[in-house]
């Protein structure tokens, strides 16, 4: 029994597979037929179509007394409909002190930390956010190279 | 007179009728006659032979970013002398647009949309036509499947044979 099941399943998988690619048959002189074209949203080697790409900066100038620093990163995407890119930015350990070689440190905060896309297609659409440095801290700072690492988070969005 | 005329057209009529099916007869030794033999375009059935089947797909697929898409329909046809099939492809609407379900569109053309087959008898010819869409329309486009109708139409044309 169950090799008769196996057979037949075997024949109508395989009849499965002979579903013939065209549909639809002309056969008369000005007979007419329909087809669809689609697109597909993988290409042709099987990759996906969509995509994204933040270009973040590898190093961030803060001069000297300046307590308001923009700087700017940029995002190419190329998404379904309805979709964005979002991308925040924060202290990898959210301390929010810039230290130099010999650990003297340096306050700051952020500003205009999340940046979304307004389309689901953009081309090297440029958002900016800001280092703030209070005016006392920099008051009360050694003069040296205060450094601090930040964490860019990019992520797909409703929009 | 009416009669007399009544009669000869009846006579003329059965006359008609009878025209016999044997045209030639041979009544001496060694006599020769001559028949045709003559192929009729219909079957036994009184169904004329003529004909042509032209099959197309149900669904073409163009994968993202293809700037340029081939997709194949196939011809068999036997047609009298200097007849052949020839197709065409058309947007049903012309529009030349592809839609997807939000509504989105995207842009294309078609090359090679018609076709006429090299003779009155072909065997499952293969035709090809392509789908065309501009890297521009491709990278302004959300990433999304995006369809269109297509319309075949198929008609017999004259050919030199």
């Amino acid at each position: 029994m169950k090799k008769l099941l196996a057979m037949a399943l075997a024949v109508v998988m395989m009849l499965a597979v002979c579903v013939p690619a065209f549909a639809a048959e002309i056969t008369t002189d000005d007979g007419k037929g329909t087809s669809i074209i689609k697109t597909s949203t993988q290409t042709a080697g099987g990759e996906e179509g969509a995509g994204f790409t933040v270009t973040i900066p590898a190093e961030n100038t803060i001069y000297w007394d300046a307590q308001s620093t923009d700087l700017t990163y940029t995002i190419t995407s190329q998404l379904g409909p309805n979709t964005g890119v979002q991308v925040t930015v924060d202290d990898t350990d959210q301390a929010y002190v810039m230290t130099d070689a010999n650990s003297y440190t340096l306050a700051y905060t952020l500003a205009d930390t999340v940046g979304v896309t307004t389309s689901p297609v953009v081309n090297a659409e440029e958002f900016t956010y800001t280092v703030n440095v209070a005016q006392t801290a920099w008051d009360a700072a050694i003069v040296s190279e205060y450094a601090d690492e930040l964490t860019f988070t990019a992520e797909l969005v409703a929009i | 007179m009416k009669k007399i005329l009544a009669i000869v057209l009846a006579l003329v009529m059965m006359l008609a009728v009878s025209v016999p099916a044997f045209a030639v007869d041979i009544a001496t030794d060694n006599g020769k006659g001559e028949s045709v033999v003559k192929t009729s375009t219909q079957n036994e059935d009184g169904e004329e032979a003529a004909g042509f089947t032209v099959s197309i797909p149900a669904e073409n697929i163009v994968p993202w970013d293809s700037l340029s898409k081939d997709f194949t329909y196939t011809v068999t046809s036997q047609l009298a002398p200097a007849k052949a099939v020839r197709v065409d492809v058309a947007d049903a609407d012309d529009g030349l647009v592809m839609t997807d379900t939000t509504g989105l569109t995207l842009a294309y053309w078609l090359q090679n949309s018609y076709a006429v087959m090299d003779g009155p008898v072909v065997n499952a010819q293969s035709c090809t036509f392509t789908v065309c869409v501009s890297q521009d329309n491709w990278d302004a486009a959300p990433v999304s499947e995006y369809s269109d109708t297509l319309l075949f139409t198929a008609s017999i044309v004259d050919v030199t044979p």
